[in-house]
């Protein structure tokens, strides 16, 4: 059986939990500790609103409700897709968002798949490449990569491509062309974490025993690195995919100001601005909840990439352990030698 | 094995290893890129502390010069739109950015340590709750996180320091709560126990010394990343009001200029990315030796 529905439960319970949390932990920052909204915005005189007007307001927002329950008004909300209203222009903020978010996703999207690319090129040309001057100028890219600036990143790649260059017009471009430059800002960085933790396991997997079996029976090294070296690296690889989505986030805000794109990272950071907490709280809340879908998803695909993960199966009974003990010790190391945290402490020191 | 090696001994390093050994694996990672980079770092510090000795322009005020000046040997970076020396800017700068990323990173040791050393120790339900919190911080994506803080705090250099180190406690709570539970297991404490210590007697002298080496090289580590995310936050614009220097905030204001002068947006650039990338470096070669 691939799935062990216990186990499968068991993750899901703890999901639930740390977005209940997460939700709780925003709602005290961003909507109980600033108090009370209505009151700052109409009070001003300058709107030339009665104390009684205000206080219907108030009444028919439910800012005049106890603390407890514009907690339970406000979970209520946004778990029936009501995140409440804007307090600068008084929309409503599931309509902002779900505007805003196409253009974000498909931001986020063709970054990642770039990043992937171009972490899986220069991982591939650092293990395998030609020389050895090259390998190692190629080891040292991540640290680099990780060490730019995004909204710099951003400024330069205009700079180049669009003012000395000229390749991508600056003025009114097509959807595509004005996708590049973004795309290649959230790519750069992105791509820094995963790039590291593949050149580890490529390595790690090279020097294994069952390589040099391969090696030995005479099969090429491109044989190898497709059936056996890619087969084996893809484990750690899954998993920091699942920690580099706090970095997509960081990038889509950064990327979406410089580029000047409307999107949720353009929201959010308009929403800092302006003091809009009701947007601000909306967008922690999803990007929370994508973050903790992302990693329930990549928990429960690795007994169905790696068979010796599934409970049962063959002699060694690996459990739920993520990755065997080198793998796990060298991919904690990279991870945090490129600021990442990997822990995996929960299930073998925690009980 | 003998008493003295049960005593003597780095508690969970396992073997008792002699110093010279360190000592010359220590100095084997010293590598020419370490050097550069501890360079660097010297004169990022010493910008931060005496910037007049880099540079006789004033940050603030650009006189009479002309501006969007080209950079020529007596304005290395060029000029800005008010004539203003974009390399003294930088200088100056440097107190700003470093400032704030001491604050940050000792935001996350202090916190994240605390939390840490206290799960770690306690265990039982007291861990389970500490944890948990630490689960929902790293849930949070960290500029989310940053800018829920900044929002609440307020603009500004030490607010948005603050905000960023709160990012960084997570990370600082697992790594010491994994030493201590180690060294909370070993021979030493226990024995430290029985010969009459507190709690808190045991844990300021056997546990927090004992753990601390990871977590510092951690900090150093954390010390670039945190110049990265509060120089973002400058460039958003939640941090230092103009006209004072900030790294993030010259590169914004370059930003206007960016198809005349790109020297005000390019050379502050690799300046800070040089810094981040010199303290990576330092912070792994720490982290090497200390693991």
């Amino acid at each position: 059986m691939i799935l062990d529905v216990r186990y499968l439960f068991l993750r899901l319970g703890q999901a639930v939990l740390v977005l209940l949390l997460a939700f709780t932990a925003a709602f005290i920052l961003l909507s109980l500790i600033p108090g009370d909204g209505v009151t700052a915005r109409f009070a001003d005189p300058a709107l030339g609103l009665s104390a009684d007007q205000i206080a219907t307001i108030r009444s028919e927002t439910g800012a005049d409700e106890s603390w407890v329950s514009r907690y339970f008004l406000s979970l209520g909300g946004f778990l029936t897709g009501n995140f409440g209203f804007s307090v600068q222009t008084g929309a409503a903020v599931s309509t902002i968002i779900t505007a805003a978010l196409p253009s974000t996703a498909i931001l986020a999207l063709s970054g990642f798949v770039s990043a992937l690319v171009l972490a899986v090129i220069i991982a591939v040309l650092a293990t395998y490449g030609p020389f050895r001057w090259l390998r190692k100028i190629l080891d040292s890219v991540p640290s680099l990569f990780i060490s730019i600036p995004v909204f710099w990143l951003g400024i330069l790649l205009i700079q180049i491509f669009s003012f000395q260059l000229g390749f991508v017009s600056v003025v009114s471009p097509s959807p595509a062309e004005a996708l590049v430059l973004p795309t290649l800002t959230v790519a750069v960085p992105l791509s820094a974490p995963i790039t590291q933790v593949l050149i580890r396991s490529i390595t790690d997997v090279k020097a294994s025993g069952f390589v040099k079996v391969t090696s030995a029976k005479g099969a090429s090294e491109l044989w190898i690195l497709v059936h056996s070296v890619a087969r084996n690296a893809i484990l750690p690889g899954l998993t920091i995919i699942g920690l580099v989505f706090g970095e997509l986030v960081a990038g889509a805000v950064v990327t979406e100001t410089v580029f000047g794109r409307n999107g949720i990272g353009q929201i959010t950071a308009q929403a800092v601005t302006h003091r809009d907490n009701p947007i601000l709280l909306a967008v922690v809340v999803i990007a929370t909840l994508t973050y903790v879908i992302i990693n329930l998803i990549v928990d429960l695909l690795y007994p169905v990439i790696d068979v010796r993960l599934r409970s049962g199966a063959g002699t060694t009974s690996a459990g739920k352990k993520p990755a065997d003990e080198p793998t796990r010790r060298a991919l904690t190391a990279t991870a945090a030698s490129v600021g990442v945290d990997l822990d995996w402490d929960e299930k073998d020191t925690h009980s | 094995m003998s008493l003295i090696d049960t005593f003597a001994r780095t508690p969970g390093t396992g073997t008792p290893r002699p110093a010279s050994k360190r000592r010359s694996r220590t100095r084997a990672s010293l590598g020419p890129a370490t050097i550069l980079s501890g360079l660097v770092l010297l004169i990022a510090v010493l910008w931060a502390l005496f910037p007049g000795l880099f540079t006789h322009h004033d940050p603030n005020d650009g006189g009479t010069t002309p501006a969007l000046l080209a950079p020529s040997l007596d304005h290395w970076f060029g000029t800005d739109q008010t004539g203003r020396d974009a390399f003294t800017r930088v200088v100056y700068g440097a107190s700003q950015s470093l400032l704030a990323a001491l604050v940050a990173v000792g935001v996350g040791l202090v916190v994240g340590t605390a939390i840490g050393l206290i799960a770690g120790t306690r265990r039982g339900w007291l861990d389970d709750v500490l944890m948990r919190f630490i689960d929902v911080l790293l849930s949070i994506p960290a500029i989310l996180l940053s800018l829920s803080i900044v929002i609440v705090l307020g603009f500004g250099t030490i607010n948005a320091a603050i905000a960023v180190g709160v990012t960084a406690i997570a990370q600082f709570a697992r790594l010491s709560r994994s030493e201590a539970v180690r060294i909370n297991t070993s021979d030493f404490v226990a024995a430290a126990y029985g010969s009459g210590g507190t709690f808190f007697s045991v844990l300021f002298r056997h546990i927090l010394p004992n753990s601390i080496s990871p977590v510092l090289s951690l900090a150093v580590l954390q010390i670039g990343s945190a110049i990265l995310q509060i120089s973002t936050l400058g460039f958003l614009g939640y941090g230092t009001p103009p006209p004072t220097p900030e790294w993030g905030l010259i590169i914004a204001e370059g930003r206007n200029f960016v198809a005349t002068a790109w020297w005000l947006t390019v050379l502050p650039g690799f300046v800070v990315m040089a810094i981040v990338l010199a303290t990576h470096q330092i912070g792994n070669t720490l982290r090497k030796a200390t693991s």
